[in-house]
């Protein structure tokens, strides 16, 4: 197999401009190149929607305006009144997340998905984490630290119970990140998959072109599942997110 | 696989926390709140409107109210004066009648005493005539002229059967 068919090649991170900051790489990947196109992306679409703010929405505002109460409602939800402040926390996740998804999802060879990173994704999670960690110690000092005890319960169950809450925290944003980094992979591998049977079916050389239809068919309906997933982790995403946020504000 | 190559993983993640402030404080923070100020004009305004909407409409059930009031008002003032009436009809109608009744009836007795007395008058009368007569038929067939008493007394008993 050549090595253009290799489905992990997509995931390939070529240093486009090398950097380094005190002994340190920070070179500029076509990664960070895909997280600023991410970036233009959503500032277009904000700066657009909110050019000229007007009670009676335009199809711009009305469509960021859409994106907004998604999120508004997720945070009300999971967090209660208290959770206003972090809506643009969470808002930020949500879209950066969503824009990498769906990037990613563009039929080109050129495209990447820096969510299908596990260094993104853990980074991202971390952000979470360290500002839910902040957030508690902020409103509880530590008095947060009580989270670990479980509520009502005998203590000397409570004593068990007790590491088994401490590792689910402190393992927060690892399975934050390997969750969407998984899915994102996964699905991507699996378009791969399948665009290589379309040329190695379709090349076929009694009758050509017929036999790849059916893997191009199966990467239209995977593609539509990829759009469909590429929204889901966001949500679940910043779903998550919120749940966090919410026990680190109100804590039980 | 790429993702698990260590080199990888610090330039991502730089790249990453980069993109990542510069969306939270520089991106979000600009045109975000633009957002949630216009939708909380918005909710003012729906709120406000409905506020007014609400009050008028209370109003509007108060003022129905008082018309309606005021109708049974009236409808029992005019059904009060309607029996007003009806009972100041009733009461001049037979106190007419009654007068009606009574002149009626003096008529009547009147007249009948009018009768009674033309009765009276004409037996007088006939008596006198009566009396008159038979003198004068007495007188022809015996030549002697009858006393007065004893005509009046004949024409009597003649006139009691």
């Amino acid at each position: 197999m050549a090595a253009s068919n290799n489905p992990m090649e997509q995931f390939a991170i070529h240093t486009l401009k090398p950097l380094s900051v005190s002994g340190f790489d920070v070179s500029f990947t076509n990664s960070a190149l895909w997280m600023l196109v991410a970036l233009g992306g959503i500032a277009i679409f904000l700066i657009i929607g909110t050019m000229k703010p007007e009670v009676i929405p335009g199809r711009w505002q009305a469509a960021l305006e859409y994106v907004y109460d998604f999120v508004v409602g997720v945070v009300d939800e999971n967090v209660g009144p208290k959770g206003k402040a972090y809506v643009p926390l969470i808002f930020s996740v949500f879209v950066f997340v969503l824009a990498c998804n769906l990037l990613g999802l563009i039929p080109w060879v050129g495209s990447f998905t820096p969510t299908s990173h596990i260094a993104v994704t853990l980074a991202l999670a971390l952000i979470v984490f360290v500002v839910v960690l902040l957030v508690g110690l902020i409103n509880h000092g530590f008095h947060f630290f009580t989270f670990f005890w479980p509520k009502g319960m005998a203590w000397p169950l409570a004593l068990f119970i007790m590491p088994i809450e401490v590792v689910s925290f402190f393992v927060r944003p690892f399975t934050l990140a390997i969750r969407l980094f998984a899915n994102m992979t996964a699905g991507h591998v699996l378009l791969k998959v399948f665009a290589t049977f379309v040329v190695a079916l379709g090349s076929f050389d009694l009758i050509p072109y017929v036999f790849g239809i059916v893997p191009l068919a199966v990467n239209v309906a995977l593609s539509a599942l990829e759009l469909l997933i590429a929204l889901i982790q966001a949500y679940v995403f910043a779903l998550l997110a919120s749940i966090y946020l919410n026990d680190a504000i109100n804590l039980h | 696989m790429p993702q698990f190559e260590p080199a990888n993983f610090l330039p991502q993640m730089v790249w990453l926390v980069v993109a990542f402030a510069i969306l939270y404080f520089v991106i979000v923070q600009s045109t975000l709140p633009r957002l949630a100020r216009v939708i909380d004009q918005r909710k003012a305004k729906v709120d406000s409107d409905l506020a007014a909407a609400r009050k008028a409409k209370d109003e509007a059930d108060a003022l129905a109210e008082q018309i309606k009031a005021e109708l049974q008002r009236n409808r029992e003032a005019a059904l009060a004066r309607i029996g007003e009436a009806k009972a100041e009809a009733a009461n001049s109608s037979e106190s007419r009648l009654a007068a009606a009744e009574a002149e009626a009836t003096g008529k009547t007795d009147a007249a009948e005493a009018r009768i009674a007395k033309a009765c009276e008058d004409a037996r007088s009368e006939l008596r006198k005539v009566a009396s008159e007569s038979a003198q004068a038929i007495v007188t022809r067939l015996t030549g002697k002229q009858p006393s007065e008493s004893a005509v009046t007394k004949a024409v009597d008993a003649a006139m009691a059967r």
